[in-house]
């Protein structure tokens, strides 16, 4: 490997050009992160994944059989980081082992520690971003409209969260692979708080639009359906300020609801 | 239309006249063709929403039907958009198609009965946004679940003509469902785990094989939407509800119709709950003033 990795930067100090990601390579990165949560699993959750996304790079910076094979031993090591952001990381990746590859770096240590310094922020943000924030938000917004406008709600709904989702990992990618090691300063919880608050009014305000145009509807089903609905958002919120299972408040809400129509109807 | 015995039935019983396909005494007629009526020989009317049994103009039977070419197609078609659905929520895309939104509303489509696909779907949508899918966290496969109460619900109802009752029992068929799916899923995430240790075992790694054992986990993970999917399908809305609720007094239908309500609660009770620990907690009150003067006034 050692002697490989020498006979290799000779070339390059001879005069060859030395290989560097193009843009297509880039280009199939991004499409694989579509993937990238394809192999989920305990003991390396998306590691497996992460390799397949970051294959592109081993196919265009290294040729050799071997060189290949320790590329995919370090990236197919555990990793975890949301779906969304891991682009962010895989940009980067491709930045560093295309430094290491023209460099010659001799210990790939260094990707590795970056690699695992990266899944709390990228985790972090992801999920506070996304899961508990845009998606909740366009959840509620799709419902409110769908009890106000029908079905135009649908196409608004997709548009509405994939047009942040796709941003973030395509911008992921290029950032990543413009700045390397120093991608690190853009994951701060602290630079994206704007993003988090921004989210957080909008979902507060769909929230409070979503319940009403949904107590509307069930006003308008009977006096039955509106007590029945209003029962059930206390119950929720009782079982899940408790830590209880949704299924199970909805089996109560549900036992609730059959026994107020039984009550209702007699 | 009076006068086509198969048009007037359907009309009675809420089922598509254009959906039915009839069988006479061993021939096949078409809906729109028949026009004559004999009442002296019993009468099977076969559709894939289900079957009328007929002797002397009384229905004396609505049930399940063998399984037809159309049921066939109808069960595939789902079954394919249930693989798709598992794949959207974790494997691959995440671009939401397979919300239960989205989801029941295709699933309406599919299947002919678009508004209770997607009141279905409504219904659903917010149920499970508490659960995320955070690192090796257990959740329930609500996705999954509202894609086979949409198709459940939309059967069940087209063969028993009875919407209510069917959406109804098709929402709790979701909700046994998502946990029938989580489960599924964790098996699935330990099945990805020993493919893991395979390719580490191999001496010589390359990206074929890579390539290999990764799109290896998203197949298992289509085919176990799918086959989740179709056997949900097949066993509740084509065999258990529509016995079930055949069995059940239509007086009933009332006492469960507040259900759907309760669901919807639920679901807004767990949207609520998320932003009511924000720091905006007080905004939630605004929309829902503002909400209340749009709706109300």
């Amino acid at each position: 490997m050692e002697e490989q990795r020498e006979s290799a930067s000779q070339t390059s100090e001879e005069g060859y050009t030395t290989r560097r990601i193009k843009r297509s390579d880039l280009i199939r990165m991004l499409l694989r992160c579509f993937l990238v949560q394809g192999s989920w699993n305990f003991k390396s959750m998306i590691g497996l994944g992460f390799c397949y996304c970051a294959a592109p790079i081993a196919k265009r910076l290294f040729t050799s059989r071997e060189d290949q094979d320790s590329f995919l031993r370090r990236h197919l090591e555990f990793f975890n980081a949301h779906p969304y952001f891991a682009s962010w990381c895989l940009g980067a990746v491709a930045k560093l082992e295309e430094d290491a590859e023209r460099k010659n770096w001799i210990d790939f240590r260094p990707i590795s520690v970056f690699k695992e310094r990266l899944i709390g922020p990228l985790g972090v943000i992801g999920d506070r971003l996304f899961w508990s924030g845009i998606k909740p938000a366009v959840a509620g917004v799709g419902v409110w409209l769908a009890l106000s406008i029908n079905w135009i709600a649908l196409p608004i709904f997709l548009i509405l969260y994939n047009v942040p989702h796709f941003y973030i990992r395509a911008k992921g990618l290029r950032l990543g692979y413009r700045k390397g090691f120093d991608i690190i300063s853009d994951l701060s919880v602290r630079r994206h708080e704007s993003w988090f608050s921004t989210v957080e009014i909008i979902g507060s305000l769909v929230a409070g639009l979503c319940i009403s145009s949904s107590v509307h509807w069930a006003h308008r089903q009977g006096s039955v359906f509106a007590i029945s609905f209003l029962l059930s958002v206390a119950i929720a919120v009782i079982f899940l300020h408790y830590k209880k299972s949704v299924n199970l408040a909805l089996l109560v809400a549900t036992a609730a609801a059959i026994a107020l129509g039984i009550a209702w109807q007699q | 239309m009076a006068c086509n015995p198969v048009s007037a039935i359907a009309a009675k019983y809420s089922i598509a006249p254009t959906k039915m396909q009839g069988v006479f005494l061993g021939n096949s007629f078409d809906c729109e063709g028949w026009t004559t009526w004999d009442t002296e020989v019993p009468t099977l009317v076969v559709g894939h929403q289900g079957f009328l049994l007929l002797i002397n103009k009384e229905i004396i039977k609505i049930g399940p039907i063998k399984f037809g070419a159309k049921m066939l197609v109808d069960l595939a078609v789902i079954s394919l958009w249930g693989g798709l659905v598992a794949l959207d929520t974790t494997a691959a895309f995440q671009v939401l198609i397979s919300h239960p939104l989205v989801s029941g509303a295709v699933i309406g489509l599919l299947l002919g009965n678009f508004p209770m696909g997607f009141a279905i779907g409504v219904i659903l949508e917010l149920i499970w946004l508490s659960e995320f899918p955070v690192g090796a966290a257990p959740f329930s496969e609500g996705n999954i679940g509202a894609a086979v109460a949409a198709a459940v619900g939309i059967i069940a109802a087209g063969r028993t003509g009875r919407p209510e009752i069917s959406l109804s029992l098709a929402l709790l068929v979701g909700v046994l469902i998502s946990m029938i799916g989580g489960h599924l899923v964790v098996l699935l995430r330990k099945i990805n785990g020993r493919l893991y240790e395979n390719i580490l075992d191999n001496k010589k790694l390359t990206i074929n094989m890579v390539e290999r054992y990764h799109f290896s986990g998203i197949a298992l993970a289509f085919l176990s939407g799918m086959l989740l999917t179709a056997v949900s399908v097949a066993f509740f809305g084509f065999l258990l509800l529509p016995a079930i609720i055949a069995y059940l007094p239509k007086s009933i239908d009332k006492f469960l119709a507040p259900v759907s309500a309760a669901f919807l609660g639920i679901g807004c009770g767990v949207l609520f709950y998320l932003f009511l620990s924000r720091k905006n907690w007080w905004l939630i009150i605004v929309g829902a003033a503002s909400g209340t003067v749009l709706y109300f006034s």
